[in-house]
């Protein structure tokens, strides 16, 4: 069997003004590709092919009264999230926000923690191994240098729990290397 | 010790679930429960874990038992000697409602 599991792509264009005013202009687009063709068992072995290609565009005023409160265009925030099993659940998630939204967004622990896998898969070997290493350097950490950490990382503590404990949950749910590589600079730059 | 609640795909396999919380464990999480139940409006297979320090005794097995059996041969199947039964309830197994013991071998 043979099948085109998933191509899918966008792009979005932002326009806030016309020429020769203060302006912001985005435009984002991802085409993705994915082809999986499972083995017959015998003579023919499984096969994916994935193809990606991200192309972003911000323009940003380089004049202008800057942000306040009540007026600000300025700011963008394109974020694109794509996970496959392979021959199983793929998931594909595109979002885009610009102006003071995209300020509050960047900044709300909340949104980082939306866009973290908190569904536990397998992790790569790779990424385990270096997640083992930073369990124990956690259970080294006293509670006021957990609260460091988590202040580094702009996490927020989970409800009912130590920041030893919460920093213990981020761990689990770091199953990227991005989000592994992330709590490693904050337990190396621990004093 | 913290409690710390997840879910696992419903959609992966019973060895792909095992590698998840085994995973898990050695991070420090202990299994205390899994079933199926809904997070956020929708069906998922939820873990209960518990944080603590230190390598699990022995690792933890996901084993489907057929539901057709009757009562007292799902029985039996969790009695299995030298085995320690961590919980027993419904998961999804690649996307169907499974019969999942969750034990590991006595240490």
């Amino acid at each position: 069997m043979r099948r085109l599991v998933l191509v899918a792509g966008c792009v979005v264009l932002l326009s806030a003004s016309g020429c020769g005013t203060p302006r912001v202009n985005l435009i984002t687009g991802t085409t993705i590709g994915l082809k999986a063709t499972p083995g017959d068992g015998q003579t023919r072995p499984p096969q994916v092919m994935l193809g990606y290609k991200r192309g972003e565009v911000a323009l940003v005023p380089t004049s202008g009264n800057g942000a306040t409160e009540t007026t600000d265009a300025q700011s963008a925030l394109a974020s694109f999230h794509f996970s496959t099993r392979w021959f199983g659940h793929t998931e594909i998630d595109s979002f885009i926000a610009t102006g003071n939204a995209a300020r509050h967004l960047g900044d709300s622990t909340e949104y980082a923690a939306t866009l973290a896998k908190v569904t536990l898969g397998v992790v790569p070997d790779a990424v385990q191994q270096r997640r083992v290493k930073l369990t124990a350097q956690a259970e080294g950490l006293t509670e006021p240098q957990a609260e460091s950490v988590l202040a580094s990382l702009n996490y927020d503590k989970k409800p009912g729990k130590s920041a030893k404990a919460s920093i213990n949950d981020y761990i689990l749910d770091a199953q990227t290397d991005v989000l592994v590589e992330r709590l490693e600079s904050a337990f190396f730059r621990l004093p | 010790m913290a409690v710390t609640l997840r879910t696992l795909d419903t959609t992966s396999s019973v060895a792909d679930q095992q590698i998840a919380i085994r995973q898990a464990e050695d991070l420090g999480f202990r299994l205390v429960s899994v079933t199926t139940g809904r997070v956020g409006g929708g069906v998922a297979n939820m873990v209960t874990l518990l944080q603590q320090p230190g390598a699990p005794p022995t690792p933890i097995t996901l084993e489907v038992v057929d539901g057709a059996l009757n009562q007292g041969a799902q029985e039996a199947a969790l009695n299995n000697a030298g085995r320690q039964l961590i919980c027993y309830g419904s998961m999804r197994v690649n996307g169907v409602a499974q019969n999942v013991a969750a034990w590991r071998i006595q240490a």
